[in-house]
């Protein structure tokens, strides 16, 4: 909260402007401050607003976030400065997300076009999932027919879920997606929760199992799909490819006590994310163990009484006072 | 004309309506007479600014900016993917202005008119040069300005083009910088900066300077550089909370 009413009210005379200047508190190079390179040690955490010179370009290298202008580094987002050797990069908070090669992704089919579908998955733009990237009923590796695309919708229609993984970018830096593994697909059994991409970091995988029958798919873009446990022998087998079960809208029957397990995933999620704790799939079973101690009522979960004793109780630190982790893997 | 205007998809008021009698402020009586100094301020002295980021939280970056009866809410969407099918290598910068119906003396009808156009349209040439539209081809980004309480329209377009400013930070898209806007007006011989309604009434010339664009330029840049003060701080506090 700020206000700045420092101005003396009564000055009706022709006082000189230098006398009259409103915001007296914050001097010139408070804003426009420039940086050593001790300011860079580990551990520091600085922050920034667009248009602001962080260092010379003659000591650093230009990253994301940044801009050049003048002989100087200039940060074109607001949010934290980090720096990896002589690379300056400035992460914004609250960005869109930015997708890699190799990245998971949870998306939702907003279009079907000829030989291809488009993905709503957080970005700036649409992705793509190309029909050649399926894997398609009879046999994963086959040719697409025109009979395939004649069916598309049979397979993805509007405003399904799916799981994918970043395979290419397209020349205007759209993402391509494929699913040609069996963990990727349709979803179902579940249901998703969204929050900043900023608080999904990488892991070794990204597909958590928690042991209260609940899994979880971590989308790199902040979607989150929270569902009912499939054990591995019941999974779609490479044998047994059955186009049936894959592209299925149908919901298996799902009992009360995995309900109330995914809502308390849902909402332990949720309110995680409104506290900007990064999640990981200890933290968030710690705080499933937590809660369930509490014996509280799953819809209590949201209130924000509840949720700052969950991360106080926690001990759990918000995004921005974690530094050093973006780029060194600090998990 | 009552007829022509009737629509029946909102709550109607009543046909015959009266305006509610307000004790007279003090400002209103004591008119200005040319000569005599500005009332309540300083001639070079602008409005205290409350700013802050991120209130809306469906939108992906907001900011809300106060300057006395001057309030405006802004929310800005996307980087999105454009509706329409032609390629463009830049983004769009879409901006809408809307007043609320009680936003100002005169009750509002609800329907987009010249005005809030004209308001958008030099909102956005001021934003337009400071986002980095080259990086995001396809896209579209869409800004939405409620002017929630309306204290002269030049002072609208300055705190618009600010909290929008600060709204598109906050939704962390790249921004060559932040742009500080500040209007100003002639009142007989003195340069008034940041007029109020009233203020601008008597005025006889008006000018709104958007920084990322003579005296009263002059005067505007100094206000500028204070007001952009005041967003970085209001940014700076908003990251720190998150």
């Amino acid at each position: 909260m700020i206000s700045f009413a420092s101005f003396p009210s009564t000055s009706e005379g022709s006082g000189s402007y230098t006398n009259t200047r409103h915001h007296p508190k914050i001097e010139e190079d408070e804003v426009g401050m420039d940086l050593d390179e001790d300011d860079f040690e580990e551990g520091t955490q600085r922050l920034t607003v667009p248009g602001e010179s962080i260092t010379s370009s003659h000591a650093f290298m230009r990253g994301h976030g940044t801009f050049v202008d003048d002989e100087e580094v200039i940060a074109s987002v607001a949010g934290t400065v980090e720096r990896v050797n002589k690379l300056i990069t400035v992460r914004a908070v609250r960005s869109r997300y930015n997708p890699e090669v190799g990245d998971l992704v949870v998306g939702r089919i907003t279009e079907v076009q000829p030989r291809r579908w488009k993905v709503d998955a957080n970005s700036r733009q649409d992705a793509v999932l190309m029909l050649s990237s399926v894997n398609l009923p009879g046999g994963v590796q086959r040719r697409k027919l025109e009979s395939d695309e004649l069916q598309m919708r049979t397979f993805f229609e509007e405003g399904d879920l799916l799981v994918a993984e970043v395979q290419a970018f397209f020349a205007d830096g759209a993402m391509s997606l494929h699913t040609r593994s069996l963990r990727y697909g349709k979803l179902r059994n579940g249901q998703l929760v969204t929050v900043p991409p900023i608080l999904i970091r990488r892991l070794k995988s990204h597909f958590v199992a928690l042991p209260c029958g609940v899994d979880l798919i971590l989308g790199l873009n902040g979607y989150i799909w929270v569902s009912k446990h499939v054990k591995e022998s019941e999974q779609e087998g490479e044998e047994g490819f059955d186009a049936e079960a894959v592209y299925s809208n149908k919901n298996d029957s799902i009992d009360d006590a995995t309900r109330i397990a995914v809502s308390r995933v849902s909402n332990i999620i949720k309110v995680l994310a409104a506290h900007f704790v990064p999640l990981t799939d200890t933290i968030l079973l710690e705080a499933y163990e937590w809660v369930v101690e509490q014996e509280g009522n799953v819809k209590d979960l949201l209130s924000d009484e509840f949720g700052e004793t969950m991360v106080a109780s926690l001990g759990l630190v918000p995004i921005s006072l974690l530094t050093d982790v973006m780029h060194t893997g600090g998990f | 004309m009552a007829q022509s205007n009737f629509d029946r998809r909102r709550i109607n008021g009543p046909e015959e309506s009266y305006q509610p009698i307000f004790e007279p402020d003090e400002e209103v009586d004591s008119r200005w007479k040319p000569g005599s100094p500005r009332k309540g301020r300083a001639a070079r002295d602008i409005r205290p600014i409350f700013l802050q980021a991120g209130l809306i939280n469906q939108a992906n970056g907001s900011a809300y900016i106060e300057t006395e009866k001057t309030k405006i809410a802004c929310a800005v969407y996307g980087p999105r993917q454009s509706k329409t099918t032609v390629y463009n290598e830049k983004g769009r910068l879409n901006v809408e202005v809307k007043f609320t119906p009680f936003s100002c003396t005169r009750r509002r009808v609800p329907i987009r008119d010249a005005e809030d156009r004209s308001v958008a349209v030099q909102i956005q040439q001021a934003l337009t040069s400071a986002v980095r539209l080259e990086l995001l081809p396809k896209s579209t980004i869409d800004i939405f300005v409620t002017i929630i309480e309306n204290d002269g329209i030049e002072g609208c377009i300055a705190a618009g083009s600010v909290a929008a400013s600060v709204a598109l930070a906050d939704a962390g898209i790249e921004m060559l910088g932040l742009v500080a806007s500040c209007s100003t007006a002639v009142v007989g011989e003195e340069i008034w900066m940041d007029p109020t309604e009233q203020e601008g009434h008597i005025a006889s010339g008006s000018l709104v300077y958007a920084e990322q664009a003579v005296k009263c330029m002059e005067a505007c840049q100094e206000c500028c550089t204070d007001i952009h003060a005041v967003m970085a701080q209001a940014l700076l506090e908003t990251a720190q909370n998150t």
